[in-house]
């Protein structure tokens, strides 16, 4: 990461605790989430793995404060994830880009941190965060004139800006070339070790999902509820060539197809 | 470009070759339809014309600011507290329907014969444009743009005033375009009601007078014209809006 | 293709036979009134003509129309969409002058003009050299009228504030303007029935020479149809001989044109007015619409003097009699 180390004066990273938690959409009529129960340490990274329609998505929003639960209840920190927000410690990145047009990739950083100012406390220049992400040449580009990829990119660059004791992101990597996804899987876990937030990280991705994750949790589609879930008490940083590493993804992918044969087991670091 | 520009010049060229023409061998009088010289005579020896020329555009200008002014305020009280919106759409489709023509007079019984009748004319109808599409460039914000300032806890003052309004400001540059040609004409009309300067009155007096030459000359200062601020509000917006 | 002609032609041949036989040997004429329906008086004898079949008498289909109150029955007139219209006498000189338009006046109908200037009796105003210092109203452009009057009471342009007014006499009453330029046949009766009490001056009355309104064709109408002109004039000559001795049946035809939402009380002020102004010492000598060398004369020099013609009128040209019953 470059050493560029932000000190320990964060915020406390809260735990989450998802008890029952339901949502029901009413037009068009859907069960997003049905009592899905979770527990999330503080400081851990958990991965959400799940087909289109597992309502992935809606567990970001709902963990948020951008949505109400229909039934349920989330605590984050011990607060309700909408004093949470207000209380400006909330890092949300959706699937979309979700960029200004008419701001530069810098000016749409800089728009964060002034809605997010974290008084007190140092924040990295949009410059070096651009530089993080591997675009610290398009600092001055309009993001029309950025391909998907870079737009994302600029969009994490964005979330991480902020320095949220907690990071709630939607597929951060969905449209980014698999070596693009490697160098940057390395950056933020580099940079999430600084400030050690807590972390719910959305991905189709098994490999990156082992990369980052403590704990991996799968959902099930229609209604979305919790299907399986694992920890990974591989070290960081994690070598994918390494024999642990592949035969977690092995076991991860057989979890996942639905292999009854093998079970969900505590892999040796 | 430029082809495109040689192209449109010669056909305006021909057009009016074509039309002097007809009228000189049809021998045609003046007072039934002027040739393009006798247009063109009229323009250039006229100096009222120029002065008649400065006070609608002041006019039209003054309506302008002023409607758009009103349209946008509105909009923003729209978008701030949605209850309103009933209340004020009512009363902006009233001023839509109203034809100048009736408000015209009554107004220069109550303003008198100055500016002020032509001013408020052009503002009313200038506002009506400004105020929808207003409306709609502050709605017209990215739902995930939205969810993110939300995520951020931004305020909803920080919200309009750094994505609402960059966000619509395609849009009231389009309603603008559509409303300074819009201005310039309420102000003639206003002034056919009631004036002693300006082009309106320029085009009622020539025409009273069947004196063909100096109304299709003014018709023509006024299309200029017209032609003129439209173009001034889309350089407005090539400047201030670089990334549309 | 030929089939279809053909059987387009047979129609449109069909259509002409049955068409000229259900007129006869009517002459179609166009008239074409220099403003919307009303009482003026030259209206009145095309409608009282038209109705009580004095045109068809003397063979001629005449087409009423009426102008929106625009130039446009000058120009119509002109290019000859329109036979015969109506004009006010000082316009007409006007436009013969500029742009040109050569306007011949068969019968001149109003002996006086049809225009005043009035004032709120509550302005204390009782002479026009009381406008002094007071804003003065006028239609278009000012007309020589205004000048001629300040003339005649010693003061000058620069004594008044001139101010191009609408066509809403409620500038007067509510006090946008000192004195308002009318017709005497129409605001002040829609004022007085508001309650309004006005003062009216008449540039008449100061010595200065006014003419009203006139039935107008071109030099070439007058060249080229004179039996139609004579005929037609013998119609409306008659109808308004018929309109003087029976005003109230005539304001009923008047209505069939004024429409349904028409005042017939207000139709009937303007006749009136227009009926007393037809009669001259000119007219009782030689019937309705006679004109005189000197009447025209009088108010081209009128017009020179004040700069709304340039010199040189011809007014022989101007007028003829030819077409009158007297003639």
């Amino acid at each position: 990461m470059g050493g560029k180390g932000w000190g320990h004066d964060v915020m406390s990273a809260p735990n989450l605790s998802f008890r029952s938690v339901t949502k029901r959409f009413s037009s068009p009529q859907v069960t997003a989430l049905e009592e899905v129960d979770l527990e999330m340490a503080a400081g851990s990274v958990t991965a959400v793995i799940g087909v289109s329609g597992s309502g992935k998505s809606t567990l970001l929003r709902l963990a948020g404060g951008l949505d109400d639960v229909t039934k349920g209840q989330i605590l984050i920190g011990g607060k309700a994830p909408e004093k949470v927000r207000h209380s400006k410690e909330v890092g949300w990145m959706s699937q979309h880009p979700a960029l200004l047009p008419w701001r530069t990739a810098a000016e749409n950083i800089k728009l964060a941190q002034t809605f997010n100012p974290q008084p007190g406390r140092a924040m990295a220049s949009p410059g070096e965060l651009l530089g993080l992400v591997g675009l610290a040449d398009f600092a001055d580009a309009y993001p029309p004139a950025l391909s998907g990829g870079m737009q994302q990119r600029v969009s994490l660059a964005r979330t991480l800006a902020v320095r949220a004791p907690l990071w709630l992101m939607d597929e951060p990597f969905a449209a980014l070339d698999e070596l693009t996804r490697d160098s940057l899987a390395e950056e933020v876990i580099g940079l999430w070790a600084v400030d050690r937030p807590t972390v719910i990280w959305v991905t189709h991705h098994i490999g990156e999902a082992v990369k980052l994750a403590d704990e991996i949790v799968v959902l099930t589609p229609s209604p979305g509820r919790v299907g399986s879930r694992f920890t990974i008490d591989l070290e960081r940083p994690r070598d994918e060539t390494s024999a642990a590493f592949q035969m977690i993804v092995r076991r991860a992918r057989a979890i996942l197809h639905g292999n009854p044969a093998i079970k969900p087991v505590e892999a040796a670091g | 470009m430029r082809r495109g520009a040689i192209v449109a010049f010669v056909s305006v060229v021909v057009l009016l070759g074509v039309w002097e023409a007809w009228v000189k061998l049809s021998d045609t009088p003046e007072y039934l339809i002027p040739a393009p010289s006798a247009i063109g005579e009229t323009l250039a020896s006229s100096s009222g014309l120029l002065a008649a020329a400065a006070v609608t555009l002041l006019e039209a200008l003054a309506g302008l600011v002023i409607g758009a002014s009103v349209g946008l305020i509105l909009a923003i009280a729209i978008t701030f507290w949605g209850h309103v919106e009933q209340a004020v759409m009512s009363f902006a489709l009233l001023v839509k329907s109203t034809p100048i023509i009736a408000v015209a007079p009554i107004l220069t019984i109550w303003m008198g014969f100055g500016y002020g009748p032509k001013v408020v004319v052009t503002a009313l109808l200038t506002f009506f444009p400004v105020l929808i599409n207003s409306i709609e460039g502050f709605r017209s914000v990215d739902g995930s743009i939205h969810d993110w300032a939300r995520s951020l806890d931004a305020s909803p003052s920080e919200i309009f005033t750094k994505i609402r309004w960059p966000s619509a400001r395609p849009f009231l540059f389009a309603a603008l375009k559509v409303a300074a040609p819009l201005a310039m004409i309420g102000a003639v009309v206003a002034e056919w009601m009631g004036a002693s300067s300006g082009l309106g009155r320029q085009m009622w007096v020539a025409y009273a007078n069947l004196d063909m030459p100096s109304l299709f000359a003014a018709v023509l200062v006024l299309t200029l014209l017209s032609g003129g601020v439209y173009r001034l509000v889309v350089e407005i917006e090539h400047r201030t809006v670089r990334w549309a | 293709m030929r089939r279809f002609i053909a059987a387009v032609g047979v129609m449109v041949i069909l259509a002409g036979a049955c068409g000229g036989q259900s007129d006869g040997d009517l002459q179609p004429v166009t008239f074409m009134a220099g403003f919307t329906a009303q009482a003026n008086l030259p209206f009145v004898g095309v409608y009282v003509a038209e109705e009580l079949g004095y045109f068809e008498e003397r063979g001629l289909d005449v087409t009423i129309e009426h102008s929106a109150g625009g130039g446009e029955h000058l120009q119509l007139l002109a290019a000859g969409a329109v036979d015969i219209t109506t004009q006010d006498a000082a316009v007409l000189l006007q436009r013969r002058n500029d742009p040109g338009i050569p306007l011949v006046s068969i019968g001149l109908i109003g002996q006086t003009g049809q225009q005043a200037f009035v004032a709120l009796s509550d302005s204390g105003m009782t002479d026009p050299s009381d406008w002094a210092g007071k804003s003065v109203g006028y239609k278009g452009t000012p007309p020589p009228d205004v000048f001629a009057i300040l003339d005649a009471v010693g003061l000058t342009e620069d004594d008044v504030d001139l101010i191009n007014v609408g066509f809403d006499p409620r500038v007067l009453t509510e006090g946008q303007i000192d004195v308002y330029p009318v017709f005497k046949s129409n605001e002040p009766d829609l004022l007085a029935r508001q309650g309004f009490d006005l003062v009216m001056w008449d540039a008449a009355d100061y010595g200065i020479p006014t003419l009203g309104l006139a039935y107008v064709v071109t030099e070439e109408t007058v060249e080229t149809q004179p039996e139609m002109l004579a005929a037609f004039m013998d119609a409306v000559i008659e109808g308004i001989t018929y309109a003087a001795a029976e005003p109230e049946s005539a304001i009923d035809i008047v209505m069939r044109y004024v429409g349904p939402d028409g005042d017939a009380d207000h139709q009937r002020f303007i006749l009136d007015v227009e009926l007393r102004d037809s009669i001259s010492d000119v007219t009782e000598t030689n019937g309705i619409g006679w004109q005189t060398t000197e009447q025209w004369t009088s108010l081209a020099a009128h017009l020179e003097r004040y700069g709304a013609v340039s010199p040189g009128t011809v007014v022989e040209d101007v007028f003829t009699n030819d077409f009158l019953p007297g003639a």
